[in-house]
């Protein structure tokens, strides 16, 4: 059940703040006197000022301080001189080159950024960003910030985030058109979560001009990608959706260690992501259903609206959501089989609808943006989300192929040469080799994982590359 | 046990930039727990007063927010404080609000001790760098120093060390406030003895339970002597110190607070009517948690909003915008940041550095002749002096990678070391 508690309030001061960012147009009072004696620079080098609005002047700065900026150039052909707070700046770029055919103190450049925001009439504009193949993997940081970024560009009114993520047998070495059960639990997968969970909150209340409507459509959502929609307060499900896969978070770390050290792990890990629940308005209880086997849990509806109890149901209309697990509560194999088992919560759509997380379910895009209320015409951006996504699927596929060649390529060069500078050109060309390999796996930011394939990782590349470095050090004829 | 939530939000010690030549005589300062102070005001921002006092006898100086007190009855015999750069207020301006500044608002620093990439405490968080941080945040003129404290814990052997640091030196400075992303284990622990402690909405904090190796927790006398270093530091917050045993080892909490908004806490599952941790776990807080408790001030999401729950009608937030960062970055913040980085790399090339100082001492060793021994000796040098460089930035370092307990024992390695590749180059 979502709630329009303290969280759901912060966010919306949240969207005032956004919004108060004020571009070169607004802001600045021209200073016909010029720059003020105090702190006065001569004149600098050519600079960008890149405003939080999304426009940008270019000019040089007169004169700077950890508040302000005095800047002369020309603003809509007219040269002034002008105060620019710091606070409304995003960066500025130093000892830019002047543009071919402009004076040295530029006019200010096209206001459009980029990429032209959508412009649509009176029509709301949608982008659509599908996060879908194996989550931290495929669904990874790195494009998913590329792709924002595309759409932050585009201004959209609503931003559609579609999570498929894929929980078939062959994240085991299965068959892919087998899908493993609810029982299977991939919780911490949510460090994954909450390394991306910003660029869908934080992010975009800090850093978007115009703030869109965030709106999770959840297909599938299991293992830690689970947290994700929770980021939002506005989550759809699809008729067959589930979402889960982060349960017996108190049967973590099995016999490991001590019971209080179990205990501590579980507690900051639960810590975390009731976190991400209160941020994003949804009642924790939820949160604790999904993860904690033995969290009993109930509800009645009063009002069309969910009332939880943490006991097993007592009265007409309480319906159990959860049991303890114990005993003969304990899910049986034919019950899990069936995706029917209650010692942990997977969510489906009904069941999502009914408990207030989910907004409603919905089978296409059409149906969703009716639901939102925007039936009667929207403009779907053509944004690049497919195109980054699909590209970083094909890198990463591509890489991990690249790799044992790569090593294979790194192995056979045999230090045999008859002197030392034959014997330091092999040397010179494992260095080249091994940079290659360590360029491969920056390159795809922690969803390459060598050490998966029995490869050394960065930290151990860079010892070898020293090694090898002092080898050729050594090796003097 | 009573919960003080708010009454005294920090006894600090009298600094010397607050010492000035004459203060307000006899003044009453009526405490919102209807407590009545006698003594005098020594300086005053914008509702914010510094009042020193007499506590069990002990001459003290507290300072208190707007949310603390009623009223300030001033001595009408006594002559005016004198002005301060922030404008004292004019004796008949209400108190209780915060009040138009003579000249410039309060300067509000951000720090943040870790992120997401690299926050452990002791490597990422210590308190020789926070010690190192001082000087910068005075040459930038800050009244108030927020921690943004993001991190998933650390070594226990910083925690006392920074929260001495934090007590003895940013206290008495600074109104200092943490600002909780994530606390968990030391840094809970580290958090713990700043009375103004505010959340994000996704905040956390707790699960301070002490382990090692494999997952053995600390027991008898090592975890007893924690407890006892935890409710000290409690003390230095004004925490009750129930709350963060329930943190530390599987000790039920329950609470109630009344209708004043005082909380008492019970270290059990029945006795308060909020349960907080039941039998068997340990605690870990949410900003929902903590703000139902009084332990968190307020729920703030960005800087605009923790400046509104700290009281502050006008702040500024010294620092300049950095992309990617979601607040202000002054130059001590930039010192911090630009030293995690640093530290980051250090610890992920401290076993090549180590390799690279043992291979080039073994290739200068075995070398025949004087020459070749004196070039790899002058590489091996080069290569203990990064070493060295490192354990000054980072001098938990030492224990960690070399098993050397403090500054004593680095020196004395050090100069073994040196002494061995002068023998070398004497041979």
């Amino acid at each position: 059940m979502k709630r329009m508690t303290r969280s759901g309030r912060v966010l919306g001061s949240a969207l005032v703040f956004g919004m108060l960012a004020v571009g070169p147009a607004a802001a600045p009072s021209i200073d016909p006197s010029g720059p003020a004696a105090a702190g006065q620079t001569d004149e600098g080098e050519l600079c960008r000022i890149i405003f939080r609005s999304g426009e940008t002047v270019t000019g040089r700065i007169i004169e700077e301080t950890d508040q302000k900026v005095v800047f002369r150039g020309k603003v809509n052909g007219i040269e002034v001189t002008v105060p620019f707070e710091k606070s409304d700046i995003l960066k500025i770029e130093r000892g830019v080159a002047p543009e071919p055919g402009k004076s040295d103190v530029a006019a200010p450049e096209d206001k459009a950024p980029a990429v032209e925001p959508a412009k649509s009439g009176d029509q709301p504009t949608v982008y659509v960003l599908t996060l879908e193949g194996q989550f931290g993997v495929d669904i990874a940081y790195k494009p998913i910030e590329q792709a924002l970024e595309d759409a932050k560009q585009m201004e959209p009114d609503y931003l559609v985030v579609i999570v498929d993520n894929d929980w078939s047998e062959a994240l085991q070495g299965g068959l892919k058109e087998k899908e493993l059960g609810d029982d299977l639990s991939k919780f911490d997968e949510f460090f994954t979560t909450e390394r991306i969970a910003p660029l869908f909150a934080e992010n975009i209340r800090r850093e978007w001009k115009k703030q869109p409507e965030v709106v999770f459509w959840v297909k599938q959502a299991m293992g830690g990608i689970a947290f994700l929609p929770f980021t939002s307060p506005h989550m759809y499900f699809e008729s067959d959706a589930r979402l889960g896969g982060v349960g017996y978070l108190d049967r973590l770390f099995g016999s490991m260690g001590d019971e209080m050290f179990r205990q501590k792990q579980r507690s900051l890990r639960q810590g975390m992501v009731r976190g991400i629940a209160i941020e994003g308005g949804y009642d924790t209880e939820i949160i604790d259903a999904l993860t904690w086997t033995d969290t009993v849990l109930s509800y009645k509806l009063e009002g069309g609206k969910p009332v939880f109890f943490e006991r097993e149901p007592e009265n007409a209309g309480e319906v159990l959501l959860t049991d303890d697990g114990k005993d003969d509560r304990q899910d049986t194999i034919e019950e899990l089989a069936r995706g029917e088992g209650n010692d942990v919560l997977t969510l489906r759509a009904e069941l999502a609808r009914t408990l207030g997380v989910s907004d409603g379910t919905v089978d296409t895009l059409d149906d969703l943006l009716f639901d939102l209320g925007i039936s009667r015409g929207y403009t779907l951006l053509d944004g690049r989300a497919d195109r980054i996504m699909s590209q970083w699927h094909k890198s990463i596929k591509s890489a991990v192929r690249q790799l044992p060649r790569l090593w294979k390529d790194y192995q056979e060069i045999q230090i045999t040469g008859a002197d030392a500078r034959e014997r330091n050109r092999q040397r010179s060309r494992q260095i080249a080799k091994l940079e290659e390999i360590k360029r491969l796996i920056q390159r795809h930011d922690g969803a390459l994982v060598p050490q998966r394939y029995g490869y050394p990782g960065i930290d151990q590349i860079d010892i070898m590359i020293s090694q090898i470095r002092l080898d050729i050090t050594a090796d003097r004829d | 046990m009573r919960h003080m939530k708010t009454a005294l939000a920090g006894v600090v010690l009298l600094a010397a930039f607050l010492a000035p030549a004459r203060a307000w005589a006899g003044d009453q300062l009526h405490l919102t727990d209807g407590r009545v102070l006698d003594g005098e005001v020594t300086r005053e921002i914008n509702g914010y007063i510094w009042f020193k006092y007499k506590l069990a006898g002990v001459e003290t100086e507290g300072y208190f927010t707007p949310d603390d007190y009623e009223k300030l009855v001033r001595d009408a015999d006594a002559e005016p404080a004198p002005a301060t750069d922030d404008a004292a207020a004019p004796r008949d301006t209400p108190v209780g609000e915060p009040r138009a500044r003579r000249s410039g608002a309060p300067r509000a620093a951000v720090i943040s001790l870790g992120d997401v990439e690299n926050n452990e405490v002791g490597i990422y968080i210590t308190a020789h760098e926070l010690h190192e941080l001082i000087p910068e945040l005075e040459k930038e003129d800050i009244n108030i120093v927020v921690f943004r404290v993001h991190s998933g814990g650390g070594l226990g052997l910083e925690v006392q060390r920074l929260s001495d640091v934090i007590q003895n030196e940013y206290k008495p400075r600074f109104r200092t406030v943490a600002w909780i992303e994530s606390a968990i284990s030391a840094a809970a622990m580290t958090s713990h003895c700043i009375e103004e402690i505010y959340f994000m909405p996704k905040g956390n904090y707790g699960a301070c339970t002490g382990w090692y190796g494999q997952g053995t927790t600390v027991k008898g006398r090592p975890l007893e002597e924690m407890l006892y270093e935890m409710e000290k530091i409690s003390a230095r917050g004004k925490h009750d110190p129930l709350l963060m045993r329930s943190m530390q080892i599987s000790e039920p909490l329950s609470a109630t607070v009344d209708e004043n908004g005082d909380v008492t806490f019970f270290p059990d599952e029945t006795s308060g009517e909020i349960l907080l941790n039941p039998e068997g776990r340990i605690l870990t807080l949410t900003s929902e948690t903590a703000d139902e408790i009084g332990f968190s001030q307020g729920t703030a999401a960005n800087v605009e909003e923790l400046g509104k729950a700290m009281g502050l009608s006008e702040v500024d937030w010294v620092g300049r915008q950095e992309d990617g960062v979601p607040y202000p970055v002054c130059r001590a913040e930039d010192l911090q940041r630009k030293w995690r980085l640093r530290t980051a790399e250090d610890e992920r090339r401290f076993t090549e550095y180590m390799l690279e100082y043992q291979r080039t001492f073994a290739m200068a060793a075995g070398a025949g002749d004087k020459e070749t021994r004196g070039r790899f000796a002058g590489m091996a040098r080069r290569s203990l002096q990064r070493i060295a460089q490192v354990l000054r930035s980072n001098p938990n370092f030492a224990l960690l990678q070399l098993n050397l307990l403090d500054e004593e024992d680095v020196q004395d390695w050090l100069a073994n070391e040196e002494e061995k590749i002068r023998d070398l180059l004497r041979k």
